[in-house]
C-alpha cells in the first residue's frame, strides 16, 4: 500500500506537469487549429530562465515571474513574426513553422545557457512529508496546488470573461466569430501568450524535481502532446485528464514493471488511444446539427 | 433601369469594380452595386456564381483584390471585419455558423460583442421578442436546435450588433416551406423597422417578390439589374432562375 501510494504521488506530480503542457497545446489548437510543437520550449524556458535568474541573485518568485515573461514574449514573437504572416496558409505549413521555432529556441538556449543540467532550488525545502508510509516532497505539493489553481483560473477565464468566451466561440466557429466582430488575430496572439505562460509555469514547477537543460523541452513537449491527444485535442477537461492518466501510467509502469520502460509509456498509450478511441477519451461531443 | 431613388444622398453601401479570387481562380470581377438606406436589395444567381464570396468580401472576411467598397460614406475596402461590424454592417452567413456547443443566450451575447452591457441586455430582449422560441431554448446548446431555430438564432445574433445593413446569405436554405415563409416574414419586418437588407437567395421568386431592387450575378459578374417586377418579366431570368 505504501508502495502504491508512493507511485501515486509520483504519478500525480508528473501528471500535473503534463496537464499544464497539454492545456498549452489545447489552447493554441482551439484558437488556430495549429499543433504548436514549440510548446515544449516554453516549458524549457520556464525552467532554464528561472534557474539562471535565481543564480543571478533574483528572489525565486521574481525569477519565476521573469521566466514566465520570457516565455510569453517567445509565444508572442512566434505568433507575430512567423504564424500571423502565414495565417492563410494550410495548417500543416503552420505546424512546420512551429517546429522551426522550436529548433530556433532550443539552439538559442544552448548558446546562452550552455549544455549543462541544472536544478532549481525547491520552493519550500526538501524535507519529505511522511504520508501513509510513503514520502511526499513539498515540491510535489507545490506542483499539484499551483496546477490546480491554474486550471481553475483558466476555467474562469474561458467561461466567465467576455474575451475568454470570444476565444471559445472562435474555436467553435471561426467565420461566425469574425462576423460578430471578434478580432481573431488577437485571439491567436492571446492563445500563444497564454500557452507560453502555462508552459513556463509548468517548467518552473518541474525544474526542482526533474532537473532541466536546454533540450528538456522535446520530451516534455511530446508528453504534453500525448496527454492532449489522450484527452481529445482541444478539450480542456480532456487535457487535464490526459495529463493525469499519462503521469499515473508512467509512474505505475516505472514502479511495478521497470523504470526502463517509463518513457515508452506515452507512445504505447497514444497508439492504443488512437486505435480504439480516435477522438480521445473526451472526444468532441457531436452537438452540431447541419 | 434603376428603380432605387436616384442618389441625392450617397447610398448606404456602394460597391465599385470589386474583384476577389480564391487562389488563382477569379471569383468576382468588376462587381458594382449599391444598396440605398432602408432598401431591400436581392442578389440572385446560380450555385458557384460568387454570391457567398461577394458577401464575405463585403464583410471583410475575404480580401478584395481590386475595386472599392464604401459604407455610410466611408471607404471600408481594407477595413478588418470587426471594424465593419462596428460601423453597422452585419451578416447572417450561409449555413448559420452558430457557436454549436454554446447556449443560445451566449450566442446572442457574443453577437453584441462590440456593444455595451446595457445594449446587449436590450438586444437580447429584442431578439426574444422577434423569435419567442429562442427565449424558451435560451439555456440549450445552439447546435441542438432545429435548422429553422438555428436560422432564427443566426439572424438574432447578427441583429445584436444593431446593424444599419444586414447581409443575409441563403436564409431559407434547407428549411421547410412553412419556415421559409416565416423567415421571409421576418425579413420584411426588419425592413419595416428600418434595417437595410442585402438578400442573397436561391429562392429567386420569393426574393424578387419582396425586393425593391435586384441584381443577377453570373460567374462572378453582375449581368442584370432592375426592380423585382422588371426581373420577373425578363425572359432570361424567367428561364434561368424562376424555372418558368
Amino acid at each position: 500500500m505504501a508502495e502504491f501510494l508512493q507511485f501515486l504521488f509520483s504519478g500525480l506530480t508528473s501528471g500535473s506537469i503534463y496537464a499544464l503542457a497539454a492545456l498549452g497545446f489545447a489552447i493554441i489548437f482551439n484558437a488556430s487549429g495549429v499543433i504548436n510543437f514549440a510548446q515544449g520550449e516554453f516549458i524549457m524556458l520556464g525552467g532554464m530562465v528561472s534557474v539562471f535568474l535565481a543564480a543571478a541573485g533574483l528572489a525565486l518568485p521574481l525569477a519565476i515571474l521573469g521566466a514566465v515573461l520570457v516565455a510569453v514574449v517567445a509565444g508572442v514573437l512566434i505568433d507575430k513574426a512567423a504564424i500571423e504572416p502565414a495565417r492563410d496558409a494550410e495548417v500543416v505549413t503552420l505546424i512546420i513553422i512551429t517546429i522551426g521555432a522550436s529548433i530556433l529556441i532550443q539552439g538559442l538556449a544552448q548558446v546562452i545557457f550552455g549544455k549543462g543540467q541544472h536544478a532549481l532550488k525547491p520552493f519550500s525545502g526538501d524535507t519529505p512529508l511522511a504520508i501513509g508510509g510513503a514520502s511526499l516532497l513539498p515540491q510535489s505539493l507545490w506542483v499539484m496546488a499551483v496546477s490546480a489553481l491554474v486550471v481553475v483560473a483558466l476555467w474562469a477565464f474561458f467561461n466567465r470573461t467576455r474575451f475568454g468566451k470570444a476565444m471559445l466561440a472562435s474555436s467553435y466557429n471561426r467565420l461566425g466569430a469574425q462576423l460578430v466582430g471578434i478580432d481573431t488575430r488577437r485571439v491567436w496572439l492571446v492563445a500563444f501568450a497564454l500557452s507560453g505562460a502555462l508552459g513556463a509555469i509548468a517548467g518552473a514547477l518541474a525544474a526542482p524535481i526533474t532537473m532541466t537543460s536546454y533540450d528538456a523541452g522535446l520530451m516534455l513537449g511530446l508528453k504534453g502532446f500525448v496527454a492532449a491527444t489522450l484527452g481529445g485535442l482541444g478539450s480542456g477537461a480532456g487535457a487535464v485528464a490526459g495529463g493525469l492518466v499519462l503521469g499515473l501510467a508512467e509512474a505505475m509502469t516505472a514502479g511495478y514493471v521497470s523504470s526502463a520502460y517509463k518513457d515508452a509509456v506515452p507512445f504505447v498509450l497514444i497508439l492504443l488511444v488512437l486505435f480504439f478511441l480516435p477522438r480521445g477519451i473526451f472526444g468532441s461531443r457531436a452537438v452540431d446539427r447541419v | 433601369m434603376n428603380a432605387q431613388p436616384e442618389a441625392v444622398v450617397a447610398p448606404l453601401l456602394e460597391v465599385v469594380g470589386l474583384g476577389a479570387q480564391y487562389g488563382r481562380i477569379r471569383a468576382l470581377e468588376g462587381v458594382s452595386m449599391r444598396v440605398a438606406e432602408g432598401a431591400l436589395v436581392a442578389l440572385i444567381g446560380a450555385n458557384g456564381a460568387g454570391k457567398t464570396t461577394l458577401l464575405r468580401t463585403l464583410s471583410g472576411v475575404r480580401p478584395a483584390v481590386e475595386g472599392t467598397v464604401r459604407f455610410g460614406g466611408a471607404d471600408i475596402t481594407r477595413a478588418p471585419s470587426q471594424a465593419r461590424v462596428r460601423a453597422g454592417l452585419a451578416q447572417v452567413p450561409e449555413g448559420r455558423q452558430v457557436f454549436g456547443p454554446m447556449s443560445v443566450e451566449d450566442n446572442l451575447r457574443l453577437g453584441g460583442y462590440l456593444r455595451s452591457k446595457a445594449d446587449v441586455v436590450r438586444g437580447i430582449e429584442h431578439a426574444y421578442e422577434l423569435f419567442p422560441v429562442l427565449r424558451d431554448k435560451r439555456r440549450e446548446a445552439a447546435g441542438m436546435l432545429s435548422g429553422g431555430q438555428q436560422q432564427m438564432l443566426a439572424i438574432g445574433r447578427a441583429l445584436m450588433s444593431a446593424p444599419k445593413l444586414l447581409l443575409l446569405d441563403e436564409p431559407s436554405m434547407g428549411l421547410a416551406p412553412k419556415l421559409v415563409e416565416e423567415v421571409f416574414g421576418t425579413i420584411e419586418r426588419l425592413r419595416r423597422e428600418g434595417v437595410s437588407i442585402l438578400l442573397v437567395e436561391q429562392n429567386a421568386m420569393a426574393a424578387l417578390a419582396i425586393a425593391d431592387h435586384s441584381y443577377v450575378l453570373e460567374t462572378g459578374r453582375i449581368v442584370l439589374e432592375g426592380s423585382g417586377a422588371q426581373l420577373r418579366e425578363d425572359a432570361q431570368v424567367r428561364e434561368a432562375y424562376l424555372g418558368l
